[in-house]
């Protein structure tokens, strides 16, 4: 029996354990339970009373009232407390009222944050665009055609978008935008079904992954043609430093091919018992080496294949995956464990003189505040925390210097949900209303300066990126 | 028989208007969709009652939000998307809870009502995607026991296609690794 099927087995046999009936007689015991019991967390394991901000009012309540106003308030409140029991976990014996979240250091506020003015000064939505041109940059509102571009200045901060249609149908039209906000045509003939996988380093190539499965189609930016087509792969990464090759998987088996399409090395997909390679794969920005993701940690592949570094899962945990370059020489890492709580972890990834013996992860942010998924530094020393969490609740947390915690102000025009796109040093892209996640589906592109509070709309409403890869 | 006892524990009638006017039938909803969903969100959450109370939730959510709805035949999946997002919100409570208070997990006798019994085989296959990260193990649960589309599983956890494809793969390649391991 395949692995699908067994999985498929297994799924069925715990759902349809489920039945109306007992349905109704969970709901006939929370009904006569009242709301007199405290938070049950788990059938199973013991009643736990929880401090009281953070105790959330679960629907004990029987099925004739959930329509009931006092209900709808309930959810109010209930939602709001989402993002206060995620800060007030962290160093404050979870006691802390929601109101002493303003009472530490935060980003500006909203109203500081609407000074409509972009990173370098630019025009502002309100007023026509400046024709001037600023530090070589497009003023901000402006669209130049391809040819004009500066790619002599293309660097971090300019980046690749693609709009989305509110229908959220990806548009034919990809555009790189320049720091200030200014944008320029790369293309308005994107073939249907794709998204923009990767952008190579020397900023001349992107990768479209086809929808499909049908594999991976390059595109040359400086003409704006379509290149090769890499049938039935799955896009990884470009190599660095340049971007003159790209790894991929075919069939789960990583491969290293040219831009030409051509086949150029076949990495093991065991590494010697290690594990399944599988993405993300993160190549290091001298392109000696990459970081790939395994069944159980990450590894250091050089270009040859062999591993040269195996990084250690630290103790407590049992399982550590890859999420991004956090300097040019360290991995922010996820490490599990079996309960599942997720922290985030620090790899150096110097290789030492034998594979196994590399130095283990130091510890950036423990998971007792949520879920942790990604963090970004700040210039100001604070680091921006992103958790998991439900569409009305803030994912976003700033931890300070202190170690303390708060949630961070979303800016102005930017409300629940809503995503961080790309990072960079402190201007933080924004896509708000992330369709799929509220009942309205129209979202808008908005940059953050997160210590300076300002803001900037890139996209008007309604408009969505499809994919946006930063350097 | 058991059905009209059923119906005789849901008072009829809650309706409300979508954004586009339309009237949007929750009671009917939740007749049709609550086991459904409930389902779903017991694969997510391993435990009945919360799972129950999850659906709960989501469909007070739904009357909540109801308004901004233009497409009512969108709320079966504005449902489906609260279920995966409520269900991932109280594994991160559960968990930070029994952190915070020092509780060690404990075995107490659950009632015929909640206890899950499967197979060894079958318990082996959830085991190892308990194992697996929340994103994978969300889009496995979509794919493979509601048979959702690429697309739908898509709108339902905000994520693009290509994503949805991604922790599949990866998902699919760490449990046959994980239930190869065991062998």
């Amino acid at each position: 029996m395949s692995t699908e099927d067994r999985l498929r087995a297994a799924l069925r046999a715990q759902a349809e354990q489920l039945t109306d009936e007992r349905l109704d007689r969970l709901s006939a015991r929370r009904e006569a339970q009242g709301d007199e019991s405290p938070m049950d967390l788990s059938r199973g394991e013991p009643t736990v009373v929880l401090p009281l901000e953070m105790t959330t009012r679960r629907s004990h309540h029987p099925r004739r009232r959930w329509l009931a106003p006092v209900l709808a308030a309930a959810v109010v409140a209930t939602l709001t407390v989402g993002v206060a029991e995620l800060v007030d976990l962290r160093g404050r014996g979870g006691h802390a009222p929601i109101s002493a979240l303003s009472q530490h250091p935060s980003p500006p506020t909203s109203a500081t944050a609407s000074t409509p003015s972009g990173p370098t000064g630019s025009a502002t939505p309100d007023q026509p665009p400046s024709q001037a041109s600023h530090g070589g940059y497009l003023a901000r509102g402006l669209t130049g055609d391809r040819a004009s571009i500066p790619w002599s200045l293309v660097d971090s901060g300019w980046r690749l978008i693609r709009p989305t249609a509110s229908t959220g149908i990806p548009q034919p039209t990809l555009y790189l935008y320049d720091p200030a906000g200014g944008r320029y045509l790369i293309t308005d003939q994107l073939p249907p079904q794709t998204r923009v996988a990767g952008w190579s380093a020397d900023a001349a190539h992107a990768a479209l992954q086809q929808m499909d499965s049908s594999g991976i189609q390059l595109i040359d930016l400086h003409s704006g043609q379509l290149g090769v087509k890499i049938a039935r792969a799955e896009f990884a990464a470009f190599t660095r430093p340049k971007g003159t090759a790209l790894l991929a998987f075919v069939n789960s088996q990583l491969i290293r091919f040219g831009l030409d399409g051509q086949q150029q090395q076949t990495y093991s997909n065991t590494m010697n018992g290690i594990g399944l390679l599988s993405s993300p794969t993160l190549y290091l920005p001298d392109g000696s080496s990459f970081v790939a993701e395994t069944t159980t940690r990450p590894v250091l592949i050089g270009n040859n294949g062999a591993p040269q570094a195996v990084y250690p899962v630290p103790a407590g945990y049992n399982i550590c995956y890859p999420v991004k370059l956090w300097d040019s020489h360290t991995l922010l890492e996820n490490c599990q464990t079996t309960q599942p709580s997720f922290s985030l972890f620090l790899q150096d990834l110097t290789p030492s003189s034998q594979p196994n013996s590399s130095t283990p992860p130091t510890l950036l942010v423990d998971g007792a505040v949520g879920q942790l998924m990604n963090a970004w530094p700040l210039t100001n020393g604070d680091t921006l925390l992103q958790v998991y969490a439900t569409c009305q609740q803030n994912p976003y947390l700033i931890q300070h210097a202190d170690g303390s915690l708060s949630p961070l102000r979303l800016p102005a025009g930017v409300s629940l949900p809503t995503e961080i796109a790309n990072m960079n040093g402190n201007l933080a892209t924004f896509v708000t209303n992330k369709p799929g996640c509220s009942p309205a589906g129209d979202s808008s592109l908005i940059d953050y300066n997160m210590v300076t509070g300002l803001t900037e709309k890139l996209l008007p409403s309604p408009a969505e990126i499809q994919d946006l890869p930063d350097f | 028989m058991e059905s009209a006892e059923r119906e005789s524990t849901v008072e009829p009638g809650p309706t409300a208007r979508a954004a586009s006017g339309a009237v949007v039938d929750i009671a009917a909803l939740y007749t049709e969709h609550r086991l459904s969903l409930a389902r779903i969100a017991l694969l997510l959450v391993d435990d009945m009652a919360t799972a129950e109370d999850v659906v709960h939730d989501a469909f007070i959510a739904l009357h909540r939000n109801v308004h901004k709805l233009r497409n009512p035949a969108a709320a079966v999946g504005y449902l489906r998307t609260t279920v995966v997002n409520s269900s991932r919100s109280l594994l991160r409570k559960r968990q930070t809870a029994r952190r915070h208070l020092s509780l060690a997990r404990q075995e107490n006798a659950a009632s015929a009502d909640v206890e899950l019994i499967v197979a060894a085989e079958h318990q082996e296959v959830l085991d190892a995607v308990r194992q697996l990260p929340p994103r994978q193990q969300e889009v496995l649960v979509l794919r493979y026991w509601s048979n959702l589309s690429e697309a739908e599983i898509a709108e339902a956890l905000g994520i693009s296609r290509g994503a949805v494809k991604s922790n599949a793969s990866r998902g699919m390649d760490k449990l046959e690794a994980l239930l190869g391991a065991n062998r």
